[in-house]
């Protein structure tokens, strides 16, 4: 016993300077996470998509028994779906003929004004490969990535509603930070009334509006769509519905299905908007013009 | 030549390892069966405390870091606090491991609890102090909750399938022979 004693006095200190070493780097890192944000979050990007293809052997029978269970479930309620199905397929048949309607008189309207649409609005298509797992932090990684020509910024659908926003981009995979995840912050537009809010996500399946010009003119059912304001994002991209709750006060039901998230749609965002807000900003050519033009 | 203890306390490491990166698996995994408002107790602390005061030898420092380093990068958490935090706590619970006396369950979860609770309670002061993300306390407490209400059907796992139990005399007497 006396010896083993005598072992750990020496192994003692040495432990404790490894460690203290250990939780400075850990705490560095941290440090580095927070003051130099954008390269920390590459760094991760890059380090996540080395590692990746490593784990997919742990993570592929995983899903596919997650999906076997999901079956199960789903058959469970099959009876309850179907009835409902057929009701909602007859209220369809009505928006259909609505729609067609609508069609053909739309297509009459932009021949008459000789609308182009814009060629630049498209869809890349990408598979949610995981989930970020920890409540506090709502986000995805997609399998489409740089090489796809993902940018940093692109708003992400499914076929519903918006999902959120490209926030980190990789090689071959890219992370979307979910529009209920806390740091979220996406303008949208309420119809009909036209308020300009904030959809502000706080983690829960329903996030909260903030900035609301006029709260009054608000109604439970407005749609909420994003308004464009920043041009980071696409207009009219729905979001979803108000929902008023008494504790909760005005929040918004999402349009996307955020239980079933497997293929998402990126919307490739021109490229105009960003280069050309700058370019706006920076005005120092324009009065000596002008001045030169008064003086001449 | 490899002794057994050595070649014991590897295949500890092996297990732990693979545990911790099963349960990644399992919280990124994009399919849900459960709900996106039940949250994920901790499991990954939940294991390594179990461990802690079972082996406390067996669980070396840099392993738990790397550990919880790398669950920090996949799971988008802030890269280090948590493992720089967690590990403080961890070191208290393998010092209370080494010291002479052995916890009885419920010592044992109250233990749990409250070093738990202290850990969470840092990460958010400091997750406030650095203003990253204003996450809503009710989801820390159900978290908090979560985890030590399954606390002891992980050490009931630890101790009747992974048989990692607190060592005996006899153990003592092999490990040094070994």
């Amino acid at each position: 016993m006396n010896d083993r004693k005598t072992t750990e006095d020496y192994a003692r200190p040495i432990r404790i300077i490894f460690m203290g070493i250990a939780v400075l780097f850990l705490f560095s890192s941290f440090l580095l996470w927070k003051i130099d944000n954008p390269r920390a979050e590459r760094i991760r990007i890059a380090a996540i998509s080395k590692v990746f293809p490593s784990l997919e052997w742990v993570l592929l029978p995983m899903k596919a028994g997650f999906k076997l269970i999901q079956k199960v479930q789903s058959f469970n309620s099959l009876y309850a779906e179907k009835e409902e199905l057929i009701l909602e397929l007859k209220k369809m048949k009505t928006w259909q003929e609505a729609a067609i309607q609508l069609k053909e008189e739309n297509a009459r309207l932009l021949d008459l004004n000789n609308v182009r649409l814009n060629p630049s609005l498209t869809y890349i298509t990408g598979l949610v490969l995981t989930d970020s797992g920890s409540p506090f932090r709502r986000s995805l990684l997609l399998n489409v990535g740089s090489s796809d020509g993902i940018k940093d910024g692109w708003s992400v659908v499914d076929g519903e509603g918006l999902i959120g926003r490209i926030f980190g981009v990789g090689p071959e995979l890219s992370r979307v930070v979910l529009v209920i995840d806390s740091s979220s912050r996406i303008p949208v537009t309420i119809e009909p009334s036209g308020q300009k809010a904030l959809l502000a996500g706080d983690s829960s399946l329903f996030p909260t509006l903030e900035i609301i010009e006029n709260i009054d003119l608000i109604r439970a059912g407005d749609r909420v769509v994003t308004s464009g304001d920043g041009k980071l994002f696409p207009s009219d991209v729905l979001v979803g519905q108000i929902v008023r709750s008494p504790e909760a006060g005005l929040r918004v039901k999402l349009a996307a299905d955020y239980s079933r998230l497997e293929f998402l749609k990126v919307i490739r965002a021109p490229e105009i908007n960003s280069s050309g807000l700058t370019g706006e900003i920076i005005t120092n050519t324009e009065p000596t013009t002008v001045g030169g033009a008064a003086d001449g | 030549m490899v002794s057994s203890l050595t070649l014991r306390r590897w295949m500890f490491h092996l297990i732990y390892i693979l545990i911790c990166i099963i349960i990644i698996s399992l919280q990124i995994q994009p399919l849900k069966i459960i709900s996106n408002e039940i949250f994920w107790p901790d499991f990954i602390f939940m294991f390594t405390t179990a461990w802690l005061l079972r082996r406390p030898k067996y669980l070396p420092f840099f392993l738990i870091i790397s550990v919880h380093f790398v669950s920090d990068m996949l799971l988008f958490n802030p890269i280090g606090l948590w493992s720089a935090i967690s590990i403080i706590g961890y070191e208290f619970i393998r010092r209370q491991a080494l010291s002479q006396r052995v916890l009885k369950m419920s010592e044992e979860l109250l233990l749990v609890s409250i070093v738990f609770t202290f850990l969470m309670c840092t990460l958010i002061g400091f997750q406030f102090i650095f203003a990253i993300n204003n996450i809503p306390l009710s989801m820390v407490g159900y978290r908090i909750c979560f985890t030590i209400v399954l606390y002891p059907g992980v050490v009931l796992f630890t101790h009747y399938l992974l048989s990692i139990r607190r060592a005996h005399p006899s153990d003592f007497k092999e490990s040094r022979e070994g």
